[in-house]
């Protein structure tokens, strides 16, 4: 190598193609995913107020975590309906979502949201500490670096919602 | 050659495994739930968690912000920020940050970057927030403010504070979109933006934005009459931004033509032919890669351009003219390879290739000042986050940096972070920092006939030291209060006083400043959708010798932003800003308190978003201390401003 140009181009190329660290995935770009599937995977009964409407409707209440990743989910089909994307709603409007994801609130807001939801066909989906007493109908987690989920089941017939069995089989828990 | 040619190839190879690898958010959305389950996530990426332990405590607004409160200049950004004021000369705009903002000085005390690139020119280093700030604020996905001393790290001009610019990612703006705004004094905007992401994982993102003001016209006491059509404002941009893998590219330029009524300079009142244009023309490229598990490396290398021209009528006709040309190479590693330390060494080198300065008159021609001179700097760096225990932090940091003018100096950070419960945070800060005098104190002037200033090559930097302690609490999972009480002293000021022996104007080292201030913040979100943030600043900055209460410097100020859902899927963005009353030259100006309501809707028809916003709605009179250039001894600032702005996304 008796070029000092070529030495030089020949180490820059074998350092800008030397591969990259598998990119690890961000937490909220991997729950963007996960609310995406849950939408797919989740049948909404016909008398919801919004049915009949073309589409199907993705808020969130409380400090939104995701930032600009869950834009991502404006648009998107799911069975020839347009997901609209609402986020930070207020409470008197929790009614009119299909999917409902609760950022980590207090457990006297969650109650108030159940209470506004009643009967109501909202699929809740949160992040809370599993620990916690107060549940969603589903409940992300982190277990082992791995994102899971649990079902409440009662909650799902509750809301008179259906879902696929292969979300139900994926699920880490189901009570 | 052919086993270069070789390597290529493989290399080539390489890298399209490496691509394979990566993963974006649309493609987590095409994958099946069960693959999904099987990743491997990194947690907390809001950005809540590294501001708790940054080494300073910083605000944050992001392109949501942008929108909901109907933000048009970075300007306007700043402004809703705790403890930050503008003033406006009807040229330039200038933000204050600590009780600190002399008329008459440019932007030099504060650095403003676009993804990490320093954007201050380099004649008179200042910061562009106005309509001259690079890029179209469409553009941006964040604002990040951080008050205090930054030299540590980023050397000349983090001085009182450092902002940093963050554009949009391709895959957060897909498709084609264009702009439409109309404003108040014949004001329209229009621009169109392109944002792509291609199946190799290269990002692209082109932009060009047009507008064209008419502006107000002005009556000021001093002069007989109004100054018709003499604030006039048109400027044009253009953006593109290339990424792959580690490798960002950009490229901008940004010209803009500003006329001013206020007649500075002893030029004629109302004369059409006072103009000014600035044109900055950038391109950069920033290779970021993980050279292992814990060793970050960033290489970053950027050339800009700076042209001024002014056009100053007075009998004569008098042009100003700069042109500079700055290349800057920048490496920094990050390594997390030793327990309990993360520590960031860096290497700055800038090379002032021209630093060109002109001035003359037209008819009779004669030039009175020309110079060409150049400089280069560099700076080094090291900076250690120590973890002493589970629950404090050491952060220490230290830059050396050399000028060819006045030699080295060396400025020292050290912030103490207590995370005493999970929801308190406290810091002790202390720093120190430089103002470089910049090539404008140092070169402008001349000692031929009918020249009024002088250059001074042997000014010294200015220098400041800060003292800190800030207190951040999570009362809720929904609302955070902070508080925090500052101290700071500036020495060796750089400031014009008249040369008795020649009779002619010169910057030297003059006083000193010594502030004090305290500052409380809250925000938070109600159930009911409805999100506040709200600060209250309190500061008393002096001249150290005199104990006079410095100009253009309020000791209040206080903001309120208010943002939600108003009906249906309108959104209501509301502020009130109060700016306490500031000593000026001669006298003071009132205290102001202005109001500014925007209202929007996203997708009103599939893909078009609508918004109106009302600036200073109450239409307040009030006013801004000026500068020795200008008669008036405070300029009255914007009055009721509309705009009306739509976006179509095809």
């Amino acid at each position: 190598m008796r070029n000092p140009m070529k030495a030089l181009l020949l180490a820059v190329l074998l350092w800008v193609s030397s591969p990259v660290s598998a990119a690890p995935i961000q937490e909220y770009e991997l729950k963007t995913a996960f609310l995406y599937n849950f939408a797919l995977f989740t049948q909404w009964p016909n008398e919801t107020v919004t049915d009949g409407s073309p589409y199907i409707t993705v808020c969130t209440i409380g400090q939104d975590p995701f930032g600009p990743v869950l834009e991502q989910l404006q648009g998107r089909k799911i069975r020839e309906k347009r997901l609209v994307l609402r986020r930070e709603i207020s409470l008197d409007q929790v009614r009119d979502c299909h999917l409902l994801y609760i950022s980590a609130n207090e457990p006297e807001n969650l109650a108030r949201i159940r209470e506004q939801l009643q009967d109501a066909s909202v699929l809740t989906v949160s992040d809370l500490n599993p620990a916690s007493t107060e549940r969603t109908i589903v409940n992300m987690s982190i277990d082992n670096k791995r994102l899971v989920f649990d079902i409440d089941m009662m909650a799902v017939k509750q809301a008179r919602l259906v879902m696929s069995s292969k979300l139900l089989r994926l699920a880490r828990r189901v009570y | 050659m052919g086993l270069v040619a070789f390597l290529s190839f493989l290399s080539l190879i390489y890298s399209a495994v490496a691509r394979a690898e990566s993963t974006k958010t649309s493609e987590l959305l095409e994958m099946p739930l069960d693959s999904l389950l099987g990743l491997e996530v990194v947690s907390a990426s809001t950005y809540a968690q590294p501001l708790q332990h940054a080494p300073s405590s910083s605000v944050i607004v992001t392109s949501q912000d942008i929108r909901t409160y109907g933000y048009r200049t970075l300007a306007d950004v700043l402004a809703s920020m705790p403890g930050l004021y503008i003033s406006n000369d009807r040229s330039w705009e200038y933000v204050g940050v600590r009780g600190f903002s002399r008329p008459g000085d440019y932007n030099s005390r504060v650095l403003l970057m676009v993804d990490g690139m320093r954007t201050n020119d380099n004649i008179y280093n200042q910061a562009y927030i106005g309509n001259d700030f690079l890029v179209d604020l469409d553009l941006v996905e964040r604002v990040e403010f951080s008050p205090g001393p930054g030299a540590s790290i980023y050397g000349d001009n983090a001085f009182l504070g450092v902002i940093n610019v963050v554009t949009k990612k391709a895959r957060d703006m897909k498709g084609v979109a264009t702009t439409a705004e109309l404003s108040r004094y014949r004001g329209y905007k229009g621009s169109v933006r392109y944002g792509g992401e291609f199946d190799n994982g290269a990002e692209l993102i082109l932009s060009a934005t047009a507008s064209d003001t008419a502006g107000r016209d002005w009556r000021y006491p001093e002069f007989t009459g109004k100054a018709r059509d003499m604030d006039g404002e048109d400027f044009s941009k253009v953006f593109a931004k290339f990424s792959f893998e580690g490798l960002t590219l950009e490229v901008g330029r940004m010209r803009r033509d500003k006329n001013n009524p206020t007649a500075p300079f002893g030029t004629n009142f109302n004369d059409p032919r006072y103009e000014t244009r600035d044109t900055h023309t950038f391109a950069s490229a920033t290779f970021e890669h993980a050279l292992s598990d814990t060793l970050q490396m960033r290489l970053h290398a950027n050339h800009g351009r700076f042209d001024y021209e002014g056009h100053y009528p007075s009998t004569l006709m008098n042009i100003d003219r700069t042109h500079g040309v700055r290349n800057i190479i920048e490496g920094r590693l990050t390594s997390t390879a030793f327990e309990g330390h993360k520590i960031v060494s860096g290497i700055e080198y800038i090379r002032d290739a021209r630093l060109d300065m002109v001035n003359f008159d037209v008819a009779p021609a004669q030039i009175l000042l020309r110079e060409r001179r150049d400089a280069d700097k560099f700076g080094i760096y090291l900076q250690d986050e120590i973890r002493l225990h589970q629950k404090w932090l050491l952060n220490a940091g230290l830059r050396y940096d050399h000028y060819d003018s006045f030699g080295g100096t060396v400025n020292p950070r050290l912030a103490l972070i207590h995370q005493a419960t999970p929801s308190d945070t406290f810091k002790l800060i202390y720093g120190r920092a430089f103002r470089a005098p910049n090539a404008y104190e140092q070169f402008y002037g001349s000692t031929t006939m009918g020249a009024m200033q002088k250059g001074n090559p042997n000014l010294q930097p200015e220098i400041m030291q800060s003292y800190e302690a800030t207190w951040d609490t999570a009362l809720n999972s929904q609302w955070r209060a902070k508080a925090g009480v500052f101290h700071y002293r500036i020495k060796d000021t750089i400031g014009q006083e008249l040369d008795p022996v020649d009779n002619l104007w010169v910057f030297r080292n003059l006083g000193r400043v010594r502030t004090n201030g305290a500052e409380i913040g809250l925000e938070g979100l109600w159930l009911n959708g409805i999100r506040l943030k709200s600060s209250v600043t309190y500061q008393d900055a002096r001249e150290t010798e005199t104990d006079d209460w410095l100009v253009n410097s309020p000791r209040l100020l206080a903001k309120l932003g208010l943002s939600g859902r108003i009906h249906g899927e309108w959104l209501a963005g509301a502020e009130v800003q109060h700016i306490g009353a500031r000593r000026t030259m001669a006298s003071e100006t009132g205290s102001a308190t202005l109001a500014n309501l925007t209202v929007s809707h996203r997708d009103l028809l599939p893909g078009l978003d609508l918004s109106v916003g009302l600036y200073n709605l109450f239409d307040k009179r009030y006013a801004a201390p000026s500068d020795l250039v200008n008669l008036q001894d405070a300029l009255r600032q914007d009055g009721r401003m509309f705009r009306i702005k739509l976006d179509y996304r095809f």
